[in-house]
């Protein structure tokens, strides 16, 4: 069988969940994960790992999975102003302090851009003015700010009042960006009563996990209140046309977060009490020739918790087709074979050397890797069939 | 096997013309199959793969919950295909879902004690490809090999649509059938 068993929770864990200690949403310096949507599937955008769901503008956004980072899409959406994607602001969104992160991939965007590229969208009930919680790119944002921008805060009588704003007033795409088409990872946190790290301003931008050095700062506080039935959309275009956007696990916290190091692991909510990790085995590499073949095994560690001292525990090779032989694994000479800890959301590999001496180039084979960690409290296997020498 | 080469016929109509390189399309289209607690319910395929030749290695389906247990046809060596231009191999591979001739990407066990809802999931495909058949008899594995590992998906959902009564609900009611009926002589 293919998967995971994991052992039943510890005594002292179930004891500490009866307490209360146990919460389903990461505790960390950072505060709550108060929306988690991988964007991965139109049932994982219905029903967010964390938070309200969210609604999907017809058409407008193809969802993927974020391994491979490249099908959760916003399409053109030109000049229609048409959010792709929506949340419930009020539920999602805190007034008083947060941090919004996401990853995002433009595409057939001109790297002089002197249209406003908003992926993250603040949207009031109608009749109300659409102000604020924006970030994107633009040759003005309304107030004075362009480049790469971000605001905050609920405007209550102007365009620009009632919102701090913060932006690169400068450059373009790739000055900004480097490669402009490639993904990188966006932030904006915020404090209405400022960040103390950030000399008491009260709104910055982290890009690919960095801080974004800001030239200008609007504040006209107190920020008025975020009305019932806002919503928080993804994303919005205004003239341009041909260009897409596509963005990938969108998470809210109701926090300041300013250490952005995870931004690789798809789960925010980290490793809770009792938690393990969740491995999955593939061979991803063959090489060499036939009596040295070296076939690479990679297994991945797809959840929040550290694997540790994970191991390959064997590899089972029967033959399915073409006549029969007896392939020989040289190396390593015994099982298991140690690959040590897997970070959250990371991969490691181990090599095993197989003698295919006598083997026809038709021959076809079943693997079985069956596969451990944190001392056996994780088991798995993994079958994989018409596999060539 | 008409059926199967009707199904084949109108996943063909319904391919998109600017369909990508590699191409896993589940069948019903949606990914959502529909069954009682205790049920084997399934997915039909169409594969597509016109650059190179592609062999389907695994297949499995993954969902945070699971109430039942999934079994990999697809990759089954009884069921080998290349998918791939020539030399043996067709561009396009499909096959309806049928679980006593074992055909489509595989079949699902809903657990007898599975609770009604739907599961969410996804059907997670991983192949090989290779630049020269594995039909051809040229072939070296050894030097024709492109990649290993690689992952082809699919949104997958399964309604669990009623749950069955356990025996021991159908056990007792027939003894309180038979207790009344008794009381009901006595009076």
């Amino acid at each position: 069988m293919n998967g995971i068993k994991r052992k039943t929770l510890s005594a002292i864990a179930c004891l500490l969940a009866l307490l209360g200690l146990f919460s389903p949403a990461a505790q960390a310096e950072t505060g709550n994960v108060v929306l988690w949507n991988k964007l991965g599937s139109d049932a994982e955008i219905a029903n967010s790992e964390v938070g309200p769901g969210g609604q999907k503008t017809a058409g407008h956004f193809a969802p993927g999975p974020f391994a491979n980072f490249g099908q959760s899409f916003v399409n053109d959406v030109g000049n229609s102003n048409v959010f792709a994607l929506t949340f419930p602001a009020t539920s999602v969104v805190s007034k008083s302090k947060g941090t919004i992160e996401f990853w995002a991939k433009l595409s057939n965007f001109p790297s002089n851009f002197f249209d406003a590229v908003t992926m993250i969208f603040y949207v009031p009930p109608p009749s109300l003015p659409v102000f604020h919680w924006r970030m994107g790119f633009g040759s003005n944002n309304g107030c004075g700010g362009f480049g790469f921008y971000g605001t905050v805060g609920v405007a209550t009588n102007s365009f620009c009042s009632g919102l701090v704003d913060t932006a690169t007033q400068s450059g373009t795409l790739d000055s900004i960006l480097g490669d402009r088409s490639a993904w990188h990872h966006y932030a904006m946190v915020w404090n209405e009563t400022g960040i103390a790290q950030f000399g008491g301003r009260k709104l910055y931008l982290y890009l690919d996990g960095n801080l974004v050095t800001t030239q200008r700062y609007h504040d006209a506080s107190p920020w008025g209140a975020i009305p019932d039935g806002s919503r928080l959309a993804l994303a919005y275009f205004y003239n341009i046309s041909g260009a897409s956007v596509a963005i990938d696990n969108l998470i809210v916290w109701d926090d300041v977060k300013t250490d952005f190091s995870d931004r690789f692991i798809e789960n925010p909510v980290g490793c809770g009490v009792g938690d393990l990790p969740e491995l999955f085995a593939s061979i991803t590499a063959k090489s060499g020739t036939q009596t040295e073949r070296q076939w690479t095994i990679t297994l991945s560690n797809k959840s929040g918790c550290i694997a540790e001292n994970t191991q390959i525990d064997g590899l089972t090779l029967t033959q399915t087709s073409g006549a029969a032989c007896n392939p020989v694994i040289t190396s390593p000479l015994s099982f298991p074979l140690g690959v040590g800890n897997i970070q959250a959301g990371a991969k490691v590999s181990g090599t095993t050397t197989i003698n295919f001496s006598g083997c026809p180039n038709s021959a076809r084979f079943k693997a079985v890797i069956p596969f451990s960690s944190n001392n056996g409290e994780v088991t798995g296997s993994k079958t994989l069939t018409n596999q060539f020498r | 096997m008409i059926k199967q080469l009707i199904l084949l016929a109108s996943l063909l109509c319904i391919l998109p013309s600017s369909q990508a390189a590699t191409s896993l399309q589940l069948e019903p289209t949606n990914g959502l199959i529909e069954g009682d607690a205790g049920d084997t319910v399934g997915w039909g395929f169409l594969l597509t793969n016109t650059q190179n030749y592609l062999v389907v290695t695994g297949a499995e389906f993954q969902s945070s919950t699971s109430p039942g247990i999934f079994t990999d046809f697809i990759s089954a060596p009884e069921n080998f295909f290349v998918v791939g231009p020539g030399f043996g191999a067709s561009t396009v591979w499909g096959q309806t879902f049928d679980a006593a001739s074992q055909t489509g990407v595989g079949s699902f066990k809903i657990a007898d004690n599975a609770a009604q809802g739907t599961v969410f999931g996804q059907i997670v495909l991983t192949y090989d490809l290779f630049t020269r058949s594995p039909f051809n008899p040229l072939f070296d594995p050894d030097t024709d090999t492109l990649s290993n590992g690689n992952v082809l998906t699919a949104n997958a959902s399964i309604n669990i649509t009623t749950v069955p009564l356990p025996a021991a609900a159908w056990l007792f009611g027939a003894a309180l059938a038979g207790l009344g009926f008794i009381g009901q002589r006595r009076i």
